[in-house]
């Protein structure tokens, strides 16, 4: 990845000339109108590379004896050398703490993806309805998503700021189906023969 | 989430057009040391991070794709007077409506203006920015992004370079 910025629309490498220019400029390869906003860091080296042998009375790495340390795990303190050492802006952490506060969720920083329980919620009704379903199971699709509406509500932990609007919306068409299949149910039972 | 989520500013996001396409639904947010990206595929939402001080570069490339989408638009404009040889009201009623929201439509994306691929890249991963691929957008995303790109790295990275 380093040494130049890529065409967004055919990957070519774009060299120094392509950079930070102000004004869009032609793509020998694929002739596109490229624009390149280039920083700082695209000229720094991979740190990965340059990992250093430990000496004697040197610290190791907590995962490779024979490699330096270079740093510490912000959440648990081991030495890591370069390659262990994962940076997520300025914190640093080991492989070990980044695997279990994934599993555990309990760092908003390394949170990859949240459950939509409103759009499921919505989605189970929708498309109950559009495959006729609903006519059949109508009772059982509508308690569903009154459930997973009120679950959502309570359990759903996105990273950014959502709306409650999804869930309001469930959580009313739910109510309405049950009802009425209640109703209608209250209504056929009694007109049902009764063989006695 | 017990560790304090960061404050996350939304800076941009793709059109009403996106709530119809799954996927194609993504924003943009702002956090202190970090752009966020969230895509929504339906019934998850994925989060990508990239921290201003491992940005390389964000390249944007102008695309054709504004203009084709307004050659389509002004081919159904028309169409829509087809619903007219009906001689019915109702198909009167179906062809000024496909015949307004086609022209809203197209009005809209003329109105939006060019198009861009826009993609950011770091040493980890390119991510495309779906959320700013139209001129304005972008350039007011450059112009909040640009400067917080450069201040987190030009002094420790400066100091970096220099032996």
């Amino acid at each position: 990845m380093k040494g130049g910025a890529f065409c967004p629309l055919c990957n070519r490498l774009l060299g120094p000339e392509f950079w930070n220019s102000g004004h869009f400029l032609v793509c020998p390869a694929c002739s596109a109108q490229v624009m390149t906003t280039a920083f700082p860091a695209i000229t720094i080296p991979s740190g990965a590379s340059s990992i250093v042998a430990c000496e004697p009375g040197e610290s190791s790495c907590f995962f490779h004896a024979n490699n330096r340390a270079e740093t510490i795990c912000d959440r648990c303190g081991r030495f890591l050398c370069r390659l262990c050492s994962i940076s997520f802006g300025k914190r640093r952490f080991c492989p070990d703490c980044i695997y279990r506060s994934r599993r555990q969720k309990s760092d908003p920083l390394l949170i990859d993806q949240a459950v939509l329980f409103d759009n499921i919620a919505i989605a189970v009704l929708a498309l109950s309805v559009f495959t006729l379903t609903y006519l059949l199971l109508g009772l059982v699709v509508s308690l569903l998503t009154v459930c997973l509406a009120i679950l959502g509500w309570r359990y759903q932990r996105t990273l950014v700021r959502r709306s409650r609007f999804r869930f309001g919306i469930a959580l009313i068409l739910g109510l309405i189906g049950a009802g009425i299949w209640i109703f209608l149910l209250l209504l056929l039972i009694p007109a049902l023969p009764r063989y006695a | 989430m017990p560790e304090i989520t960061p404050a996350y500013r939304k800076i941009a996001s793709t059109s009403w057009f996106s709530w119809f396409l799954p996927g194609m639904r993504n924003s943009l947010y702002v956090a202190d040391d970090h752009l966020l990206l969230a895509t929504q595929m339906i019934i998850f939402e994925k989060y990508h991070r990239f921290f201003f001080s491992d940005i390389e570069a964000i390249i944007a490339a102008k695309s054709n794709r504004w203009i084709w989408a307004s050659v389509a638009w002004a081919v159904c404009v028309p169409l829509g007077m087809l619903w007219y040889l009906g001689r019915n009201n109702w198909c009167y009623v179906v062809g000024a409506c496909w015949i307004f929201f086609a022209g809203a439509i197209l009005i809209w994306n003329l109105l939006a203006g060019p198009t861009y691929v826009v993609k950011i890249q770091t040493a980890a991963q390119t991510r495309r920015l779906k959320a700013v691929e139209r001129a304005r957008r972008y350039a007011a995303f450059s112009a909040i992004v640009v400067p917080l790109i450069v201040a987190e790295q030009q002094p420790t990275r400066a100091s970096a370079i220099v032996p």
